[in-house]
């Protein structure tokens, strides 16, 4: 009797560890969805990225790569309206080569841009941060 | 007189730390995405010097430009050894196109290999920190950056956009102050980007050579 107690307790306890290690181990049981479980190991070659207090996943991603796809989109506007951007990189590259120690106020850099389009520009670069990053505002400059 | 001494390492204390916490730090940054000289990418440029203007003003001392028409072979290294001889740590970040081997200067020069290490022949070299290669398969001349001095160096292991890694990675690197591996581990567009680190991953923007 106390030989079958103690077989039935062996047994049950084995069962218990192979449920909870194919819990564990098992892919289909992982919490991350395929794509995030694909970039966890593609961010794992890059020594404690694991340690991150936020690592962005493919949704939050997405905004900032349409942005750049926007700055392009600008791009094209900019042209059509018949922009110089010839003149505009030389006019910033004045404004660089004059300051002593090589800084300028947002202001100057955002100057070289034809004015009706400054504040796209603007925009634009803002939302190629992830959230939570520059649009805070204590981190805006 | 024990008042008079204590005063005195005190004093020679506090002279001794400030030198160390507040030891001048540059930074250059070559930005150069028209090698051949057609002004497609002058609003490429122009958000490039921006985000890296807003991102790394505080963090450096001085910063050294070289946009389009400055950004050629000549002009990287005599401003290098400008930067090295002026200041106790240097920063390097390069935003361009690049190949295996080499990375683009104006009017259609290459910056090869061999160029980076020569880098180490400048005066002050070992005052070289960080560089930041942001150009198509930069992991390749990664290493080199660390040959000629540089304690940590970045670069892409595959072709590559800068844009949104850059201004992610500016924002943890110089605004939030974390490690590289960090700033790099957040920065990362999954299984677009491919950015890796040579040398030593823990460095800070703060961290003194």
């Amino acid at each position: 009797m106390k030989t079958t107690t103690i077989t039935a307790a062996i047994a049950f306890a084995i069962l218990l560890i192979t449920g909870t290690l194919f819990r564990v181990f098992a892919p289909e049981h992982c919490d991350v969805g395929d794509r995030k479980g694909e970039a966890g190991a593609v961010s794992s070659l890059f020594e404690d990225a694991d340690s991150a207090d936020h690592e962005p996943g493919p949704a939050e991603t997405e905004p900032a790569g349409r942005a750049a796809m926007k700055l392009q989109e600008l791009k094209k506007k900019m042209s059509d309206d018949g922009a110089d951007f010839g003149a505009m990189m030389k006019r910033l590259q004045e404004r660089l080569n004059s300051s002593p120690d090589g800084k300028i106020s947002e202001k100057d850099i955002l100057g070289v841009i034809p004015p009706e389009h400054a504040e796209e520009f603007k925009k634009i670069i803002n939302e190629m941060y992830y959230p939570g990053t520059i649009n805070d505002k204590e981190n805006q400059q | 007189m024990k008042r008079t001494y204590f005063l005195f390492v005190f004093a020679m204390l506090f002279a001794f730390l400030s030198g160390t916490a507040f030891a001048s730090r540059a930074a250059v940054i070559f930005i150069e995405m028209e090698h051949e000289d057609s002004d497609e990418q002058a609003l490429e440029e122009t958000s490039t010097v921006y985000i890296t203007s807003v991102r790394l003003a505080k963090c450096y001392d001085r910063l050294y430009w070289l946009v389009n028409t400055s950004a050629t072979k000549d002009a990287l290294i005599e401003t290098m050894q400008a930067a090295l001889n002026g200041y106790d740590t240097v920063d390097a970040y390069i935003l361009g196109h690049g190949g295996m081997q080499f990375f683009w200067c104006h009017f259609d020069d290459r910056f090869y290999v061999d160029d980076i290490i020569g880098l180490k022949t400048l005066k002050n070299s070992d005052r070289l920190r960080f560089v930041y290669i942001g150009s198509c398969h930069s992991w390749d001349v990664a290493d080199e950056f660390i040959e000629a001095g540089a304690v940590s160096s970045i670069g892409s292991a595959v072709k590559m956009s800068n844009f949104p890694f850059y201004p992610n990675f500016l924002y943890y690197f110089g605004t939030k102050g974390y490690t590289l591996s960090r700033a790099l581990g957040l920065s990362q567009v999954p299984l677009v980007d491919d950015f890796r680190i040579r040398g030593d991953k823990t460095l800070r923007i703060t961290t003194e050579k």
